[in-house]
């Protein structure tokens, strides 16, 4: 496909502009600038550049165990010792589990599902690491799953599913709670966000 | 004159999907204009003004300005929303059918105001109801009736006839029913007079609430297959999200059996 003219000047050039336009919010315009940018950059940074994705490409695997992206299977928070074995966090994405760790507040172990359930584009419960979580639920010793999947029509349709169908007794389901966001107002708030904050309400501690 | 940018309307949010950053483009039926796309900006972030208001099966009152090909959200306030079907994976699979329904037949900025009353009327039963599956088919059938797809009940499609009770079959490429006579048995469905009971009164009676009679399973067998049938067929495509709900079926089914087994 030639996105633009830079077919006359070089084709390594246009081959780095036609893999940069593949990246998502990536147009033909900002494919060229991006290239014409790496191109004037020094060599080292560059070749950085390229080791990196390389490395992604041929290092990063999926952990057998939480299904997310590492470099060594099992991964580092599967392997850790200090981590809570019982509470499982069970996840849409691997950025969640970023966001989470981040936040410090959760020091237990992840599954992830890798998108959420999704009639309208076709993603059917198949289609994600739910199987996956079902065995892993069997097999270890959770005493407690936190389905973290996004408060959205899809996130909760996937809540619901693993709830329904899971099969493990004694097992406490929970999911995060809902309500108002920090910095956000109430004045906005949706009936569905409002109500269940009320039904979440908490004392205030003297 | 001067036209005003921006306008507002009632709608039913169908579906979005995530766009840049933290944008969402969303399908929204109007009931003053359409179906028509339009971007919120920034509705992905927790503390937009529009998070929450913007979620499918949502009713809302919105005020969008005009754009070059969609439009723009400036407002939006939830007017009716169903947290029933936030708890109830049923209710949310059979209310995500109702809006593929909706979205598939309706073509952009075609204003259909009935169809939009009827949409939301069942939605409504569905949040409610144990037991909404004759209010779903009964909503197929006006779709199909309001989108200029309505099957013909009275009279024979090859010879023109009155139709006999009992003596007919039904063609899904001809458009509604066949006099046995005319029927060809490879080409046609059978068509049951119970089943042809409920499609005319399905003709007769609009959505308001669920029907107030019951019918057989075998009745109800054939009806749900002519009717997805005659769906399929003017679509061109099966609907995705009726997949999802034969899946939960097959679950419920097979539980059902191991229930029995233990």
């Amino acid at each position: 496909m030639n996105l633009n003219n830079a077919s006359n000047v070089s084709d390594s050039l246009n081959t780095l502009i036609e893999e940069l336009s593949k990246l998502p919010g990536i147009g033909p315009k900002t494919a060229q600038r991006l290239a014409y940018y790496i191109v004037r950059q020094p060599d080292y940074e560059n070749l950085q550049l390229a080791e990196a994705i390389s490395a992604v490409t041929t290092k990063i695997i999926y952990c057998e165990r939480c299904q997310n992206l590492s470099d060594y299977n099992p991964c580092f928070i599967c392997t850790n010792p200090n981590r809570n074995t019982s509470q499982l966090c069970v996840v849409e994405e691997p950025m969640d589990v970023v966001a989470i760790e981040k936040s410090n507040c959760f020091k237990g172990l992840y599954h992830v599902l890798h998108g959420s359930i999704s009639p309208l584009n076709g993603v059917g419960p198949d289609q994600l690491r739910i199987q996956q979580l079902f065995e892993r639920l069997q097999n270890e010793e959770i005493t407690e799953m936190i389905i973290a999947t996004n408060p959205t029509l899809q996130g909760e349709a996937t809540a619901l599913y693993i709830s329904n169908n899971n099969a493990k007794k004694d097992l406490v389901i929970t999911h995060l709670a809902r309500g108002l966001p920090i910095g956000g107002s109430l004045e906005y708030s949706d009936d569905i966000t409002l109500s269940r904050a009320f039904q979440g309400r908490q004392q205030i501690s003297e | 004159m001067i036209s005003s940018r921006t306008y507002t309307s009632q709608g039913l949010v169908l579906k979005y999907f995530p766009y840049k950053e933290a944008d969402l483009i969303l399908t929204v039926l109007t009931k003053q204009h359409g179906k028509l796309q339009a971007i919120a900006k920034g509705a992905r972030k927790p503390q937009s003004k529009f998070s929450g208001h913007v979620e499918p099966l949502t009713v809302v009152d919105i005020q969008l300005a005009k754009g070059k090909s969609i439009e723009t959200v400036t407002q939006v306030q939830t007017y009716k929303a169903y947290p029933s079907m936030y708890s109830d994976i049923n209710k949310l699979a059979n209310g995500i059918y109702i809006s593929e329904l909706i979205d598939q037949f309706t073509p952009d900025k075609e204003v259909n105001t009935k169809l939009f009353d009827t949409g939301i009327k069942v939605l409504d039963i569905i949040s409610t109801s144990e037991e909404p599956d004759l209010s779903i088919r009964n909503f197929e059938f006006e779709v199909l009736k309001l989108s200029g797809f309505l099957p013909e009940l009275y009279t024979c499609l090859k010879c023109g006839c009155e139709i006999i009770a009992g003596q007919h079959r039904y063609s899904v490429s001809s458009g509604g029913v066949i006099c046995i006579d005319c029927s060809d048995i490879d080409n046609t469905l059978e068509l049951s007079l119970a089943t042809m009971k409920v499609l005319r009164y399905f003709n007769r009676h609009n959505i308001t609430t669920e029907p107030a009679f019951k019918i057989k399973t075998e009745t109800y067998t054939e009806l749900k297959s002519l009717l997805i049938e005659t769906i399929i067929f003017w679509l061109e495509r099966d609907l995705k999200s009726s997949q999802f709900i034969e899946h939960l079926k097959s679950i419920q089914k097979s539980y059902q059996r191991h229930d029995c087994i233990i």
